[in-house]
């Protein structure tokens, strides 16, 4: 038997229950529908800290008798705390009663019942019996305000009516909900019962470590897949120069489809670690993770600004006169690096979105090599790293309950990239690791890897 | 005969029913401006605010819509032929039954005569009392005369229809989504409501199709009789183990040969009792010593048996059946809600529900167009709309009343809540008053629950299947000053829709749908 705490999601049939389940457990199994009667039969789903159930969620059909079960309840108050118990005995065979049986089950478990509204609607009469038949229960029982609209018009009836019936009362959004909202409610939920107070507590810690590691994971999966991409280039080989032009656009194609799959790649990996897995996640139509990652808007929205960019060419001009510097064993002073940080700095800025530079060698037995990328723009890694991030934090927020696109990212000429928010030192991390993976040293790919990951991570969380 | 007696006496055959009902159905789908906007452009207002024959206009707009559209017609006359192709089919089948039924009980292989008994009771006894059962069937009241007709095999068929419908529905409701479920039981009321706005037409064609298998049956039986007689060497004879005479047999024979004997006497029509004794057959002495004039004696009986027990009454009762079909036709009765929504929509723009426009006017809905409020009606038949007590607290009663006397353009004082409790409507109904209408009160902004299906039900269970039940869905009050409002939500009027079809009730209908 399980010794988790329990909760039963009960409510009026299209209250949203079930996208309220969706979010807390984090699973995008739980059937969700805009019609109401979707939920026939009792559904259970584990909230999960790495493979170890936490709590226990249960989805339950909407209240098809309210007032004939209260009338039921008030009837039969002498048969006490066997109440629910008999309630079920005597009504389970009964079609009509099914929904009713089946909300009331969990509480035979002991569960305790999160009771869902949405307060955007005046209350009737069928939501005060509800509310009555869960207060003469006597379980430990909490009020969640799922507003389907910002009308408020009817907040202030349903609190005051929700103090009358409930032990604690909170608003909670299942479309919208972020991590930081669940481990909240979460939280709010120790209040309702004393008694699971530890339980909960160990399992908000279990699930806070959980989402540290996924972050953790996150953040290796965009050193990784971007140092791919940093690397990433087609080549191929002509016995003539005729052909040149045309085989050109072809590896320009090539090229651009390999990133594609380095981005499909990465953003599956990043679903898999969040466990979004059934539903389709779809960007939104003016999202910029929607545009081609050459796209014109992507590069006006995306990487850094023009004093980032200044900052990042320096840092990576740098990177390379010093190693003419260690070459003349120091005797230079440093000095080949700070021309080659002014030359970069210089080159950053007005160096445009090209898609990759195109090398063509001619070889020593005759014929050509044709060679697009890796792109050396010093824009690229940073829009590419956006592109990773944004794509990261959207799927780290988002709310199982969401089985349609809701969140948009904004438009316009303002950079959107977390990148564009770094200081100097944020940007001396990354361009160390775009050195490094440029100049294919192992032992310098990882060391500069491992602080990239630890400025990424603290980006995630 | 009169002109508005002509007019309530508009006919109406199977086959036009059979368009309406498509009519009707391709019109579910559409929206209510549009169709009002096309049916008052049809010119039948003038009949109805006269209170012309229901029958009448609604067989005026029928041959309008089938002249306007076509395809219409081509759906209806599918329909129809469907019917038609149905019933030749039964026919054929019943021909070709009798006709292998008989062949096979006419085996002859020159060692024993074909046994008439046998013959006889299958081909003659048997439909001559059937026959005469039918026949006081019909001589019964008509609620008898159904019940006795189709009573014991509707009431089978309903078990096993109703117990594998439940079923597949427990089986199959664990996989479909709520949506699928919703869709299903809209197909099940669907079914429910053409059942009892058409059961009992149906039953008759039904019966009408029965009896022309029948009588081709017979048909079959007779042809294979004859076949057998003119091609073929046939001996027919008689045997019992009982302690009979041929005597009595002969009396029985006279008897059953009563109807054409003044035709066809004895020694043609039936056998004489020299021929019925000649043709006893004895196992043990064989049939050698029998006479071959007295073996063939019994053919013509029994030819005459089924034309007389077989053939003629299913002839009868065919005509009898569509005699009652046409009843069914006349009987029919279009009060029901689909057939009200359509006489609504035969009106031009001033109806109530411009009112309803108006008195609304501050919502999302109302157009600048709407012409002025006309004064409310105070006379004529009031409005009872039952209202849950418990939602009547949430409303200021007179504010209610005035709402809805603006819905159906009645002065309020024709408005009476009624407020029931503990959802029993057994007391509140009492006794209607001539022509009074009845409404029932609910939420919109709530998905419709068991309790209210079952408060539907108690209602119609308090009233005669007849009256119409209109449900009228409340907004959520408007403004500051929480004013009652009768535009029903957008989010769940979809399913509102859905669960006035779902329950199957032809008399019920959603009085404000919204569009």
């Amino acid at each position: 038997m399980k010794t988790i705490p329990i909760f039963a999601i009960i409510g009026h049939p299209n209250e949203g229950k079930s996208s309220i389940v969706a979010t807390l457990a984090q699973d995008d199994s739980v059937a969700i529908s805009s019609s109401p009667g979707e939920t026939v039969q009792l559904q259970r789903f584990d909230l999960k800290a790495g493979h170890e159930a936490v709590i226990e969620f249960i989805d339950t059909p909407g209240f098809q008798n309210p007032q004939t079960t209260l009338a039921w309840f008030r009837k039969n108050e002498a048969l006490g705390e066997t109440r629910v118990q008999r309630f079920i005995e005597t009504h389970r065979k009964d079609p009509d009663f099914h929904h009713d049986c089946e909300l009331l089950r969990p509480l035979l478990q002991g569960a305790g019942l999160l009771y869902v509204v949405d307060a955007s609607r005046p209350m009737t009469p069928v939501d005060v019996a509800e509310m009555e038949i869960l207060r003469l229960t006597a379980c430990p029982r909490m009020a969640l305000i799922n507003p389907k609209s910002g009308e408020t018009r009817f907040l202030e009836s349903w609190k005051t009516a929700f103090r009358q019936h409930f032990n604690s009362v909170r608003t909670f959004n299942a479309q919208t909900a972020r991590y930081p909202d669940r481990i909240e409610l979460l939280e709010a939920l120790k209040s309702i019962d004393q008694d699971w107070e530890p339980a909960l507590s160990r399992a908000i810690e279990l699930l806070r470590l959980d989402r540290k590691r996924a972050v953790d994971r996150t953040a290796e999966a965009i050193v990784d897949y971007l140092e791919q991409a940093l690397r990433c280039s087609c080549s191929s080989f002509l016995d003539k120069e005729s052909g040149v032009e045309l085989e050109r656009r072809r590896l320009e194609d090539e090229y651009r489809k390999k990133l594609e799959k380095i981005e499909r790649r990465f953003r599956d990996e990043t679903r898999d670690i969040y466990g979004i897995r059934r539903v389709s996640v779809e960007l939104p139509k003016n999202s910029i993770l929607s545009e081609d990652l050459f796209s014109e808007r992507t590069w006006q929205a995306l990487g850094l600004n023009q004093k980032q960019l200044a900052i990042a060419g320096a840092l990576l001009g740098a990177g390379i006169g010093a190693g003419a510097d260690i070459a003349a064993a120091g005797i230079t002073f440093g000095v080949f690096a700070s021309i080659g940080a002014a030359l970069g700095a210089g080159s950053a800025l007005w160096k445009g979105k090209d898609l990759a530079r195109v090398k063509i060698s001619h070889l020593p037995l005759g014929g050509l090599k044709l060679t697009v990328g890796p792109n050396v723009s010093d824009r690229f890694p940073f829009i590419q790293l956006d592109r990773f991030l944004l794509y990261a934090l959207f799927i780290s927020n988002w709310a199982h309950a969401r089985q349609e696109t809701s969140v948009k990212l904004g438009g316009g000429e303002v950079k959107q990239g977390p990148s564009s928010a770094w200081k100097q030192d944020e940007l001396k991390r990354v361009t160390r690791f775009v050195r490094a993976v440029r100049k294919g040293n192992g032992e310098e790919i990882e060391a500069a890897g491992r602080e990239l990951r630890q400025l990424l991570a603290g980006v995630l969380s | 005969m009169s002109k508005p007696e002509k007019q309530r006496r508009a006919r109406w055959r199977l086959d036009d029913l059979i368009a309406y009902e498509c009519a009707l159905a391709k019109d579910d789908h559409e929206e209510w401006a549009v169709l009002r906007e096309r049916d008052a452009a049809i010119g039948l207002a003038a009949g109805v605010e006269s209170g012309g024959s229901r029958r009448w206009i609604l067989r005026q707009w029928l041959r309008k819509r089938l002249e306007q559209y076509s395809s219409l017609q081509r759906v209806a006359g599918s329909v129809s032929q469907s019917l038609s192709v149905a019933g030749q089919l039964l026919a054929g089948a019943g021909f070709l039954v009798g006709l292998g039924a008989a062949t096979a009980a006419l085996a002859y292989n020159g060692q024993a005569p074909i046994n008439v008994s046998a013959f006889f009771s299958v081909f003659i006894l048997l439909q001559a009392l059937l026959a005469v059962v039918l026949l006081l069937v019909f001589f019964m009241p008509r609620r008898w005369r159904e019940f006795f007709a189709f009573g014991p095999l509707f009431r089978f068929l309903r078990w096993i229809l109703e117990g594998a419908f439940n079923r597949i529905q427990a089986m199959v409701g664990r996989i479909l989504t709520g949506e699928q479920r919703q869709e299903a039981a809209e197909v099940a009321g669907s079914a429910r409501r053409a059942v009892s706005l058409h059961g009992s037409l149906s039953k008759w064609v039904a019966f009408v199709k029965i009896q022309a298998a029948a009588l081709f049956f017979n048909f079959g039986a007779l042809a294979a009789l004859l076949f057998a007689v003119v091609f073929s060497d046939r001996a027919f004879g008689w045997q019992t183990t009982l302690q009979v005479s041929g005597e009595s047999v002969h009396f029985l024979v006279r008897l059953v040969a009563l109807p054409w004997s003044w035709l066809y006497g004895e020694g043609v029509g039936y056998p004489d009792l020299s021929q019925v004794q000649g043709s006893r057959i004895v196992l043990k002495e064989g049939i050698q010593t029998l006479q071959s004039g007295n073996l063939s004696a019994w053919w013509g009986f029994l030819a005459l048996g089924i034309v007389c027990y077989g053939i003629l009454p299913r002839l009868v009762f065919y005509v009898l059946g569509k005699w009652q079909v046409r009843a069914a036709l006349r009987r029919f009765d279009f009060g029901n809600a689909a057939s009200e929504r359509l006489m609504e929509r035969l009106l031009p723009r001033s109806s109530r529900f411009v009112a309803e426009e108006v008195a609304q006017g501050s919502g999302p809905g109302a157009t600048e167009d709407s012409p002025p409020d006309q004064p409310l009606v105070e006379s004529g038949p009031g409005i009872r709309c039952f209202c849950a007590a418990e939602l009547a607290e949430s409303f200021d009663h007179d504010a209610l009343r005035q709402a809805l006397g603006r819905l159906w353009r009645k002065h309020e004082a024709f408005v009476k809540l009624v407020f029931y409790e503990g959802g029993r409507m057994d007391a509140p109904v009492g006794e209607l008053r001539e022509n009074e209408q009845v409404a029932i009160l609910f939420e919109s902004w709530m998905p419709p629950i068991r309790e209210h299906d079952r408060q539907v039900k108690s209602l119609r269970n308090a009233l005669e299947p007849h009256v119409l039940i209109k449900l009228v869905l409340l907004g959520i009050p408007q403004g500051e000053d929480e004013a009652v409002s009768l535009r029903p939500e957008r989010q769940y009027l979809k399913t509102w829709k859905s669960f006035v079809r779902s329950i199957g009730d032809p008399y019920l209908m959603l009085e404000n749908p919204g569009e």
